[in-house]
């Protein structure tokens, strides 16, 4: 089957100057599932939600920008009635509409709906195998479900794809997930690591610990090159990494493709149902926000809110601890923003590295973090972790680095130096 | 000047073909393995013309027995 990837991956000319290439929109916050490792803790919708009205205005503004692509998330995007009248708006601005779903009820009557109105890519989230996946959606049977929405929208002639975080309990079931999605025919099957945020940080026994990686990284090269075989691109998410032995193969297509750093605000925007506008749709609303579509221009806001801006000005003096002095500082700066700001209320340290990993290894060292301190219970929050430096043989600690203060950005975090 | 103007665009790396590690354009040795990069760099486009050759030499034999040859797929090295 021929994909329509080709408008779809970030190009050169894209960096040199920020534009929201894609939008990430949360038009609902009402779900059918109770996930335990959702960030933004979706339940019921929020009380000031977008009006249909106001999302086409929203719509208009994004193509105005150049925006490419629009994908539609929630909570649940189809529990929106005219979240049909959005895909089908934003496919006649000359945008490419997507939906990301959980699917528990994503009828064929719905998937009808949406492919008439211009559906043309649908990324299904699968988090496991059935038990693991049903344990982490909080429902029996939605892995069934979810399976279902992808052969219903197969064909329909969507393009497929599906989305899998990276938990304490899946990699043993990576290799039958691949089987099975390989006999669907998806397209693409992105993968991520759980982020401390929402219900996760919550259930923070489900994150994947640093050290982890050297485990897990392995495994999911050798998935990336069975999926390649099969016609499946396994694409990294903006927390795999970073340049590791697999760095060349798994981002991109040739020898000059590879991780460029945390895009928020740079070529990716994050939209809320009640119009917070963000850089990226995973950040923590607070202190990311950078206003309210209904009180400035997503233009104004795009050009000059400072919490968009904060990719645009970063440099490798905004790095801290072990990412500050790594060879790979000035492209990376740090790896996703998202990930490490909801450990410890600060980004610029970045212990989800595969090449961090490795350095630390080759010393007798690996790093865990602890969580010290609980979220809120505000979608989009965070609570806050340690992150602890250790021996690999006896786990004797060596360093250990708190969390700053909830929602602060200044400062530099306590440094404790034990050994 | 707004924050638009402040594009940022990320160095672009290359790849030392003895380790498959990114370095940056400058180096002459890898930092990583300590290898000669062009030298590694030419090592490897041999190699991967031997691949392509016998790549061909194979898909002439299947579609000599009649073998489709059009699956995706091939050498994952770079």
């Amino acid at each position: 089957m021929a994909t329509i990837d080709s408008g779809r991956r970030l190009t050169e000319d894209d960096w040199t100057s920020p534009f929201p290439a894609h939008a990430v929109w949360e038009i609902t916050l009402a779900c059918d599932l109770e996930c335990n490792h959702c960030g933004s803790r979706a339940a019921r919708r929020r009380p000031d939600e977008l009006s249909t009205a106001e999302c086409l205005d929203v719509v208009t503004q994004l193509a105005a920008l150049g925006c490419r692509e629009v994908t539609l998330i929630g909570g649940e995007a189809y529990l929106r009635k005219d979240w049909t009248t959005l895909i089908r708006a934003v496919a006649d601005a000359g945008m490419l509409p997507g939906v990301q779903t959980g699917a528990r009820n994503l009828t064929e009557k719905r998937v009808a709906e949406a492919a008439e109105a211009g559906l043309r890519v649908i990324g299904v989230s699968i988090d496991g195998l059935a038990e693991t996946h049903d344990a982490i959606r909080g429902v029996p049977g939605s892995f069934d479900k979810a399976i279902t929405a992808l052969e219903t929208c197969k064909r329909y002639g969507m393009e497929l794809s599906v989305n899998t975080q990276i938990h304490s309990s899946i990699l043993g079931e990576l290799p039958a997930m691949l089987d099975r999605f390989i006999e669907i025919g998806i397209a693409t099957w992105q993968i991520q690591l759980t982020v401390a945020m929402g219900r996760a940080a919550d259930n923070d026994a489900l994150l994947v610990q640093p050290y982890e990686l050297l485990e897990i990284y392995p495994v999911l090269f050798e998935l990336w090159e069975k999926a390649k075989v099969h016609g499946i691109d396994l694409i990294p998410g903006n927390n795999i990494g970073y340049f590791g032995p697999y760095e060349h193969a798994w981002r991109g297509r040739s020898e000059f493709s590879h991780f460029k750093g945390c895009n928020a605000g740079l070529n990716t925007l994050g939209i809320e149902a009640d119009g917070t506008i963000k850089g990226c749709p995973s950040l923590p609303t607070t202190p990311f926000s950078g206003g309210n579509i209904r009180d400035l221009s997503l233009e104004d806001i795009w050009n000059d809110a400072d919490a968009l801006a904060f990719n645009r000005t970063r440099t490798t003096a905004d790095l801290w601890g072990r990412c500050q002095g790594c060879y790979y500082a000035d492209v990376c700066r740090a790896g996703c923003t998202w990930t490490t700001h909801t450990l410890f209320g600060r980004s610029g340290n970045n212990p989800y590295c595969h090449y961090r990993a490795l350095k630390l290894a080759e010393e007798g060292l690996r790093e865990r973090i602890v969580k010290v301190r609980a979220a809120p219970g505000q979608p989009f929050d965070y609570g806050g972790f340690e992150l602890i430096e250790e021996r690999i043989d006896d786990g004797a600690e060596v360093k250990r680095i708190a969390a700053e203060p909830r929602h602060t950005q200044v400062g530099h975090p306590r440094l404790v130096v034990l050994a | 000047m707004t924050n638009r103007a402040k594009g940022r665009v990320p160095p672009q790396l290359a790849l030392c073909h003895a380790c498959k590690s990114f370095v940056k354009p400058e180096e002459v040795a890898c930092p990583h393995c300590g290898e000669d990069i062009a030298m590694a760099a030419v090592r490897n486009a041999d190699r991967m013309e031997q691949l392509d050759q016998a790549m061909k030499e194979l898909r002439g034999l299947l579609e000599g027995l009649g073998v489709s040859t059009s699956a995706s797929g091939g050498p994952t090295g770079a």
